[in-house]
């Protein structure tokens, strides 16, 4: 019988190696796909090696044959779940991601300290929202596998992240991947950071109110747990790549319908939930971030609602609703004043671990203008000439200035192209697909660039 | 109608986008060696994009230029820098410049295929003539008219753009055309349908036959 169980198992993950190994030229993968696909294909290889002895060590002891087998039964129901995420995987082929603003959101991120060696794989998912992917069960997957097994664990510094199929080629909601990138970055390096201020908030929360007990006490960490992670990862996304993160978090949201209308009891754009906080309470914190940064300055007169939304964030967080479970003695208003210490304490945190370039904002005041007028003429902006004088701008100035002109200028450019109608959506929803294509050729353009130069310094060298 | 001297071009490259004359060519990479003295003074070296666009066999027996079916006819392949693609001999395939190009309204260019790929009967352009005005990178129709399979190194130089002066002084500003607007990738053709052209130069409909009718109404969905 075991014999006969762990033979299914084998075909099973066999399959899932083969899968892995049929990579060759077409569909071509990014590195960091590669990377995990080969870990798959290890951990396969390592299972069937495991198989091939399982039969062996059950009949040697008999006493501890049920357990053993309940082992195998674990181990299928880890290679079904992984089985579950290979596909999203083998769908995410170059051909079907922004690998340019893949690798420019990575760059920034390699840019936080300690953050300096995460790459990430991308996943197609089926799920609108990038926010509910769990890209995290596979690591956890994978590792449960390589413990069962005495195998490889999972690359440390491999990060999974996934994003709508529908958006393969997109650009400007990609731009909410940093914030997934961030959740690695958080786990990795910040999480013990965080959440040892969130337990001095807690403290604090608890002399007023009393020491929480028992199940009190977990709801609360980690309510509040929950809540922070996703506040840091949105605030260093802003640290990473500016407004147009909080751009892409309203336009996923369709957060706009909070301009011009009374709140109701149906907006749920007030209500935290158990995972997340209140819509309202994140762009609030933007809002607050932004200004901190200086970002605030350079787009708070853009004629566009997606503004709005962070310009009314702060008066409507004061009608905010906790609808998940809270300890009943701490009350509504108390739990969201640590929100609040813990949202200060963070946009403090992140500026002082990620500050802003220094020439950042003043490169963006130079540049976005003329990058604004190269789109309007429907032409890449890697290559810009001001006063004379050719310039290429960076991955943050042009997904801040291309997202800038997405929101305000569409008709513009529609109006600047024959026989074309501004006033029509289908019309400007294909002129925002164009403007996403040259915003990608612009990144791929400025890195083949930048790295020519860095191959000169390092020639130099 | 002069051809242009690099040093024009590079003088082009530095204007502001406002100025008529601007050219914009990017990303320009070893621009010291493509631009310089030692380089000839009358072409601008491009080099292969890393998207294609490979021919499928129809399901008809042949092609047939409409609205829908130009579209079905090919398959969209990546091929990053550093990998290959292999054209077999006498097979042809759709890909286009790294370069985004932005002609001036007084310029018009053509690309050539550069000599040293020409001599490997390699032919990387059937449409060579650019407009004024023309942005986008180039779409090459690159044809592999020898008699063994060739390689193509995305990254590496192609053609050479030639560009000429317009006779006329100073042409009149006029605005983007829309059908093939700042493609960065090779496009498949955009056609209308034949009737519809053709009905403009007052053929009546009733006068126009579709190849094999039958079977093409039901595979073009009419």
């Amino acid at each position: 019988m075991v014999r006969q169980e762990s033979a299914a198992l084998f075909r099973f993950v066999d399959s899932i190696v083969r899968r892995c190994a049929e990579i060759h030229e077409y569909p071509v993968y990014a590195e960091t796909s590669k990377t995990f696909l080969n870990h798959i294909s290890i951990l396969g290889t390592e299972t069937k090696n495991f198989l091939e002895k399982f039969p062996e060590s059950v009949e040697k002891d008999k006493r501890t044959a049920n357990s053993k087998r309940r082992k195998l039964h674990s181990l299928r129901i880890s290679w079904e779940a992984l089985h579950e995420y290979l596909k999203p995987a083998l769908d995410a082929d170059t051909l079907h991601i922004p690998s340019p603003l893949i690798l420019a959101l990575q760059d920034e991120i390699n840019q936080v300290k300690e953050a300096g060696m995460l790459k990430f794989t991308v996943f197609h998912s089926d799920r609108v929202n990038y926010l509910q992917l769990p890209p995290g069960t596979i690591k956890e997957t994978a590792d449960l596998i390589a413990q069962l097994i005495n195998g490889t664990p999972f690359p440390t510094d491999l990060g999974l992240v996934g994003m709508p199929y529908s958006q393969s080629n997109g650009f400007f909601l990609n731009c909410l991947l940093v914030h997934e990138m961030a959740h690695v970055v958080y786990q990795n390096v910040y999480g013990v950071d965080v959440s040892t201020q969130k337990d001095k908030t807690l403290e604090a929360l608890e002399k007023e109110v009393g020491v929480l007990q028992g199940r009190d006490a977990t709801i609360a960490r980690d309510t509040l747990e929950h809540w922070i992670e996703e506040l840091f990862c949105d605030l260093l996304s802003i640290c990473l790549i500016g407004p147009a993160y909080s751009f892409a978090l309203i336009e996923l949201t369709g957060a706009t319908l909070l301009v011009d209308s009374p709140p109701t009891t149906l907006d749920p754009f007030h209500s935290f939930m158990e995972y997340h906080p209140a819509e309202i309470a994140r762009f609030h914190a933007h809002l607050m971030l932004l200004k901190k940064l200086g970002w605030w300055g350079e787009i708070e007169k853009m004629s566009t609602s997606y503004v709005d939304v962070l310009k009314i964030s702060e008066a409507k967080s004061s009608d905010l609703r906790i609808e998940t479970e809270i300890p009943e003695d701490v009350g509504d208003e108390r739990f969201l004043k640590c929100f609040w210490e813990m949202c200060a304490w963070l946009i403090d945190f992140v500026t002082a671990e990620r500050p802003i370039s220094s020439t950042l904002l003043a490169d963006y005041r130079k540049q976005s203008a003329v990058i604004a007028r190269y789109l309007q003429e429907a032409i890449v902006p890697s290559s810009i000439v001001i006063d004379g004088k050719r310039e290429h701008p960076t991955p943050v100035i042009l997904i801040n200035a291309a997202f800038g002109f997405y929101l305000e200028s569409i008709p513009d450019l529609i109006r600047n192209v024959d026989k074309q109608d501004a006033s029509s959506v289908e019309a400007r929803s294909r002129f925002a697909e164009r403007l996403e294509l040259w915003a990608l050729k612009a990144i791929e353009d400025c890195r083949l660039l930048e790295g020519e130069s860095e191959y000169g310094r390092r020639s130099q060298v | 109608m002069a051809v242009v001297h690099k040093s024009e071009i590079r003088r082009r490259l530095n204007l502001d986008l406002e100025d008529v004359e601007s050219l914009v060519i990017t990303p320009l990479l070893q621009e010291a060696d493509v631009l310089g003295e030692d380089s000839d003074a009358d072409a601008v070296d491009l080099r292969l994009g890393t998207y294609f666009l490979l021919p499928q066999v129809p399901p008809q027996p042949f092609f047939f230029p409409s609205r829908s079916f130009a579209k079905s006819t090919h398959f969209r392949v990546h091929v990053p820098l550093g990998s290959y693609l292999v054209v077999p001999a006498h097979q042809t395939v759709l890909g286009s410049t790294l370069e985004f190009l932005k002609l001036p309204i007084d310029l018009s260019g053509q690309i050539l295929t550069k000599s040293s790929i020409a001599r490997t009967f390699m032919v990387i352009e059937t449409a060579p003539w650019i407009h004024p005005c023309y942005r986008g990178c180039l779409t090459l129709e690159i044809a592999n008219v020898s008699n063994t399979p060739l390689l193509l190194y995305p990254g590496r130089f192609v053609g050479q753009l030639i560009l000429m002066e317009l006779g006329q002084e100073k042409p009149a500003t006029r605005k983007l055309s829309g059908s093939y607007l700042g493609p960065v990738y090779p496009e498949p053709p955009v056609f209308k349908d034949p009737e519809e052209d053709l009905a403009i130069i007052g053929v009546p409909k009733s006068d126009f036959r579709r190849p094999g009718a039958a079977w093409m109404k039901a595979s073009d969905g009419k």
